[in-house]
């Protein structure tokens, strides 16, 4: 048993010879998108890039967001794999050991047939998909049908070879060739037609090998790249904004399916602004109006090689902010708010200062409440304050602030792109927070500021699960209410605490807690982050509602979240959309506030 | 194109709780920044600049913390700075101030002197005028529009109601600008870091070899205006408030129902 790779070709030479053009191309493109890569940093080590290539495997990843969309790939990934080994095999047993004989050649006959069948039925699926009259974050560009047509007629023209050497040869195994088999009637002339068939698959197949790095294939070449272990290089403060490495690979290995926009809030709300066209757009160079970006993450989260496209638009803004001449004016009012007046939300200390007024001053003795900008000036959100305040004193807890001179912690600063700012802040934050005393905040993105000068500081929802678990805080009667929990971006995907809030809530009698389609860390964004608390961008929209709606299809009654700018902006969102007499928006703190004022 | 801007450090007002004390505005926790009309008129001459090629110089006369606003200035691209001590110029009126700020130009040769239309402090809107006579330079004031022909400027000016004129200048001259005329680009803090490098001349009257005249006009009084009432609010059913609210407007205009 066995095969003559080469039955009935002449010229084997002149096969050999292509391949190693082929070989050559590929070798040369390959180099090419290295050394662009080496010009932006240091890549990794062969045994990092090796683990990233099995982390690009995974089919958790494949299937992450997308789960159709995964197992095509897993049908197209696998087909062409095995093919490719298949072939390498083959040349194996050609010219160095002959071992593709007996039951060995029958089981290598039967899995390639698998994987070339797997291949094009994938191949064929994909194409369906960006065919399809519904739309789809795929389209049905030329680029992309023309790239599955090629693989398919490699495919196809692989199986018709077969067929053609099987209907002239008739081998008695032949038909654990099953695919090729069953199309041997189609070739009658098998063994005349066999050799233009041949050179047709091979120049087809040798042709894909050599351009690969340059279609949109290459992405199998970046992969490993993307996903390996990447050191972070040690920046100056005060360096201009770059790119970095792992930056650029990932602009290469993009494939541009679309699961990022598919999750991205100002996309969601229909406005001209979504994560995958802006990542292309910094690909070519062409990127510009990145003030739509709520710095939610969910990019990220979607993205089965890991992309990031909320830190290309991190990138834009600093750049834009050192340049200055396209930033609007709404952003650069609210940071020179934030630098003249420590918030970003009016020109004015006076609100803060009032709200400190009625709260104990810090010491080195208790833990440190950092209140926040708009904790502690915004009228709706500082009543969520109030109610926090009450329940430390009802639970016996000591804590102070730092009252009048508390500084904006400058997350405002940071997610617009104004690095230099940001490090003024924080130093600012360093300098006034007392010595060895813990900390905590309301809000998530205070807290993680707090966190990268203590990383032991509290969020809130955390500090009220310790209370009610050990009892300083009691709730002896029953709250009867049906609620859902609304995580903030910043607490729940980007801090990675999903867990505190549901404990709370499930602490509290006669709570029913129903989830959002989206919760934890697939959480839905208020639409308030990056910015836009305090400017709208043009052409903005609502996430807000958007979110709301998913609230209302839960039945709850009660919208609970854990955070000041997510409470603004859902109220706001609830009354735009005219929703008042059919939700409320309440903070965990005024949760249990409420619940702790039930009789027993 | 040699150019210079004169700029003036002036207070925030947004924060609104003034004090007078002594007949002056305690400014002791009031934060400082550029006069806005000053903005403008920097950020256009940095614009023409960068279309005409050239040099921009800015001048201040004021304390040390006036130094602030020429490293805004320089971080919006100005080139140089020239601070004269403010000392020398306390309680000056706008021809002493235009008096320090024509010793400073008539130093250089410029092709275009900016200024602001007035300052949101002392608002007299008179240095520019006065500046440009004892220069013996051609003006025009209100500027929001500059345009550069063949060696003189071509300016459209805001007048009320909406109109504009437009008025050709032979250079060198001075223009009084508007705000509006431009959107004056962010500064970022690593760019005014960067622009605290750049050395600042430093003047006083004495370098100048100016005699500051006697200002011609005194204060008598600073005061506060009172705070009205604040707004009342009107609660309850559309209805009533309708009826509540065409009843104050009638009884405010006087008219019958």
């Amino acid at each position: 048993m066995g095969r003559d790779s080469f039955w009935r070709i002449e010229h084997e030479g002149l096969f050999y010879g292509l391949a190693a053009v082929a070989m050559a191309v590929f070798a040369l493109g390959l180099v090419l998108r290295v050394r662009e890569w080496r010009r932006h940093g240091v890549l990794p080590t062969a045994g990092a890039l090796l683990r990233g290539a099995l982390r690009s495997l995974s089919p958790g990843r494949l299937l992450r967001g997308d789960r159709a969309g995964g197992w095509m790939h897993g049908l197209v990934l696998w087909g062409f794999g095995l093919l490719f080994v298949g072939t390498v095999l083959d040349a194996v047993d050609e010219h160095l050991v002959s071992f593709l004989e007996g039951t060995v050649y029958l089981v290598y006959s039967v899995v390639l047939e698998v994987a070339g069948l797997a291949l094009q039925a994938g191949l064929a699926w994909a194409a369906l998909r960006r065919l399809a009259p519904t739309p789809s974050r795929v389209g049905p560009g030329v680029r992309d049908l023309g790239l599955l047509a090629w693989l398919s007629a490699v495919v196809l023209t692989g199986f018709a070879t077969e067929a053609a050497r099987l209907a002239a040869t008739v081998p008695a195994w032949g038909g654990w060739s099953f695919a090729g088999w069953a199309l041997r009637p189609a070739f009658p002339h098998g063994s005349e037609i066999h050799p233009t068939l041949w050179w047709l698959h091979a120049v087809l197949a040798l042709g894909l090998v050599g351009a690969f790095p340059w279609l949109k294939l290459k992405h199998a070449l970046s992969a490993p790249f993307v996903l390996a272990e990447h050191a972070a290089p040690a920046r100056a403060p005060d360096a201009p904004p770059a790119l970095s490495l792992l930056q650029h690979i990932q602009l290469d290995a993009c494939t541009e399916c679309g699961r990022c926009s598919a999750v991205c809030p100002p996309a969601l709300a229909g406005e001209p602004f979504d994560a995958r066209s802006f990542l292309l757009a910094t690909a070519a160079g062409t990127a510009h109006h990145p003030w739509s970006c709520t710095t939610c993450g969910a990019c990220q989260r979607a993205c089965p090689l890991d992309i990031h496209a909320g830190e290309l638009v991190a990138h834009h803004r600093q750049v834009a902010v050192e340049e200055g001449t396209t930033v609007p004016e709404g952003v650069a009012g609210v940071l020179e708010t934030l630098f003249k007046y420590d918030n970003p939300w009016e020109p004015s200390k006076k609100a803060k200062k009032a709200f400190h007024r009625s709260l104990p001053q810090a010491s080195t003795d208790v833990p440190l409440w950092f209140v926040g900008c708009t904790a502690g000036v915004d009228t709706r959100a500082a009543e969520a304050s109030s109610a926090f305040a009450g329940l430390l004193r009802a639970s016996g807890t000591a804590f102070g602030t730092l009252g009048a001179k508390e500084p904006c912690c400058g997350h405002g600063a940071r997610v617009l792109g104004e690095r230099g700012l940001w490090t003024e802040q924080q130093e600012a934050l360093a300098g006034r927070l007392p010595a060895d005393v813990p900390a905590f905040s309301t809000s998530p993105h205070c807290w993680t500021e707090l966190r990268a000068l203590r990383p032991d500081a509290e969020h809130s929802s955390q500090l009220l699960a310790r209370l009610l678990r050990s009892g300083a805080l009691a709730l002896p009667g029953r709250f009867e209410a049906t609620v859902t929990l609304h995580d903030p971006c910043w607490l729940g995907r980007l801090g990675g605490e999903t867990e505190a809030p549901r404990e709370v809530l499930r602490r509290v009698p006669g709570l029913r807690l129903v989830e959002m389609q989206r919760h934890g860390a697939d959480s839905q964004c208020c639409g308030g982050g990056g910015g836009r608390a305090w400017h709208e961008p043009e052409g903005g929209r609502s996430p807000g509602e958007l979110r709301l709606q998913q609230a209302l299809a839960t039945g709850a009654e009660i919208v609970v979240t854990a955070c000041p700018l997510c409470l603004v902006m859902l109220e706001a969102a609830r009354k735009s959309a005219n929703q008042e007499d059919r939700l409320r928006i309440l903070d965990l703190a005024e949760v249990l506030a409420l619940a702790m004022e039930v009789p027993a | 194109m040699k150019m210079a801007v004169c700029v003036k450090q002036v207070p925030e007002v947004a924060d609104a709780e003034l004090e007078v004390r002594g007949g002056v505005l305690d400014t002791d926790d009031l934060v400082f920044d550029l006069n806005e009309w000053d903005v403008y008129a920097v950020e256009e001459a940095v614009r023409l600049k960068e279309k005409l090629g050239g040099h921009v110089t800015v001048v201040t006369i004021g304390d040390e913390d006036a130094a602030d606003g020429l490293y805004r200035a320089l971080a919006m691209g100005a080139d140089a700075a020239v601070h004269v001590d403010g000392g020398d110029f306390e309680g000056s009126d706008a021809r002493g101030v235009a008096a320090g700020l024509a010793a400073v130009l008539s130093r250089g040769s410029y092709d275009l002197v900016l200024t602001g239309a007035q300052a949101s402090d002392t608002g007299w809107g008179q240095v520019g005028p006065q500046l440009a006579a004892r220069l013996g330079l051609p003006w025009t004031t209100l500027a929001i529009g500059i345009e550069p022909a063949d060696g003189s400027l071509v300016v459209v000016r805001e007048l009320e109601d909406n109109t504009a004129e437009k008025v050709q200048l032979q250079l060198p001259a001075l223009v009084t600008v508007q705000t509006g005329i431009n959107q004056p680009r962010y500064v970022s803090i690593m760019g005014i870091r960067r622009a605290r490098g750049i050395a600042v001349e430093e003047l006083g009257a004495d370098d100048l070899g100016v005699e500051v005249p006697a200002s011609g006009i005194a204060s008598r009084r600073l005061s506060l205006p009172e705070r009205g009432a604040g707004a009342r609010m009107l609660d309850g059913p559309l209805a009533d408030t309708a009826r509540e609210l065409a009843g104050i407007v009638r009884d405010r205009l006087g008219r019958s129902a």
